[in-house]
């Protein structure tokens, strides 16, 4: 077992919570998760007032993605979120664990949240696939 | 105090082996040869159950089998306690405490006389519970695996024609598929009929309401003729008992059994709707009728939020039915 791994237990009590610096804005259907970039130190000098660099990154995200999204509140733990998305779409909790664990990791990956838990342990997800909601670079 | 029995049970169904198992465990791992697999079944953090099958020309010792079984426990733990439960319906077992005291793993064989297989089930449960006496007594093996007729896992309940054996699962997180011909061994399955049962849950999502669409990506390149008639008898249908989405008008024989509430008529997409088309390969084989050709059929199930298809692939000198095939949606596999 790895030093990190966390057992599902542990996994599913975890709780999802947003990065407090992400900035939402809707645009048409797509609600696009803006997160600040940190600049390397050699960008944030002269460089930066001559070249034209973002300071934020988008995620844009489609109906899915935003309801799971929005159900990370940071007082629900993993469990209710996939037993409430499982319920929702008429998922087996494994299939809903796993569709909803691979967007997390998606998010999780772009920085946009983190999953809280017990264990300082970097969350484990499955590779599998299904019908995940859509999280695209802007 | 003895642990409850969980009230709601699913039944499942799958190479000859019925069982009921409670409804929040779901299968992890699951075998499609006849002569040797497992089902495994875990609840939403651990392993729970495993069944395995095992094709015996001759009858095994069962009790020859548990005692190796219970030695070579003994062999790693000397300590260890390994009791014989009394177990109901023939079955022979013995019980162990797992290590955290908390949980008992049970082991139960069974030799079935008249499928010639021997059936072992492996349950982690809590001590004195009388989960193992249920899920044994409910447990009934229906024939030979190779001859098995009805598959009722992974939210597909289907019942399939006689020449058919499961050759293929394609198993995804809402999209399940089960795949039959009627030649297993055969070196080219292609050549043989196939029959495809597909279920994609979450219809919410991604399904508009056109089933076209969801048939075109079966042969994107090849010219689908598209059945109307079922949508056509759509409003007799719409009132009728059952209601929803009762396929049997689709294609004769064909019969998608529903325990849906009735839908609007206003929904055509509950009602089915087939299509035909040749299968693409070489002109030859099409100026001398050696081609294939394709049956389906679609159709979506709001009560259980999935979208049904059916793909019968066949030779086109005896082209592919749906005849006694049953798929049945709507009651979500509970039972009490």
């Amino acid at each position: 077992m790895k030093p990190n791994a966390v057992n599902i237990t542990q996994l599913l009590a975890a709780v999802p919570t947003r990065n407090a610096a992400v900035r939402e804005e809707q645009r048409g259907e797509a609600l696009v998760l803006f997160v600040p970039i940190r600049r390397r130190w050699w960008l944030r000098g002269p460089l930066s007032w001559c070249l034209p660099l973002r300071g934020e990154k988008g995620v844009a995200l489609d109906a899915l993605g935003q309801e799971v999204w929005r159900a990370c509140d940071g007082q629900r733990d993993l469990e209710a979120l996939v037993e409430a998305f499982a319920q929702r779409h008429r998922l087996g909790f494994h299939e809903a664990r796993l569709t909803v664990m691979r967007f997390l990791r998606m998010l999780a990956q772009r920085n946009l949240l983190v999953l809280v838990g017990t264990s300082a342990a970097a969350a484990a997800t499955e590779e599998d696939g299904g019908v995940v909601p859509k999280a695209v670079v802007a | 105090m003895p642990a409850l029995i969980p009230e709601v049970m699913r039944e499942i169904e799958w190479l000859g082996v019925r069982l009921g198992v409670p409804a929040d465990w779901e299968i992890v791992r699951h075998g499609i040869s006849p002569r040797k697999g497992s089902l495994v079944f875990a609840d939403r953090t651990r392993q729970r159950l495993q069944v395995t099958w095992t094709a015996c020309t001759k009858r095994p010792d069962v009790a020859r089998l548990l005692a190796d079984h219970r030695a070579k426990q003994r062999e790693q733990d000397p300590d260890l306690v390994v009791t014989t439960p009394v177990l109901p319906a023939g079955w022979r077992g013995m019980q162990r405490r797992q290590d955290d005291g908390h949980h008992t793993l049970t082991r139960a064989a069974r030799y079935d006389v008249k499928a010639s297989r021997l059936i072992e089930v492996v349950l982690d449960d809590e001590p004195d519970s009388d989960l193992i006496d249920d899920l044994l007594n409910r447990l009934v093996v229906t024939g030979p695996a190779d001859e098995a007729r009805r598959f009722c896992a992974f939210g597909l309940d289907v019942t399939i024609p006689a020449e058919y054996q499961l050759v293929g699962t394609d198993i995804q997180p809402a999209d399940a598929a089960l795949r039959f011909s009627s030649h297993r061994d055969a070196k080219e399955p292609e050549k043989h009929p196939t029959l495809t049962v597909r279920r994609r849950a979450m219809a919410d999502v991604w399904f508009d309401g056109n089933l076209r669409r969801v048939l075109k990506p079966y042969a994107p390149r090849a010219v689908m003729n598209f059945d109307e008639e079922a949508e056509a008898i759509l409003p007799s249908l719409a009132g009728g008992a059952g209601g929803a989405c009762r396929a049997t008008a689709a294609a004769p024989g064909f019969n998608a059994d529903t325990h849906s509430p009735p839908t609007p008529p206003d929904n055509p997409s509950a009602y089915p709707l087939t299509a035909t088309w040749n299968v693409p390969g070489p002109r030859y084989q099409r100026l001398l009728n050696l081609h294939r050709v394709a049956l389906a059929c679609a159709w979506h199930c709001p009560d259980e939020n999935a979208v049904y298809e059916v793909v019968a692939i066949g030779p086109a000198k005896s082209p592919p039915t749906l005849e006694q095939l049953r798929v049945t949606c709507g009651q979500g596999g509970e039972r009490r």
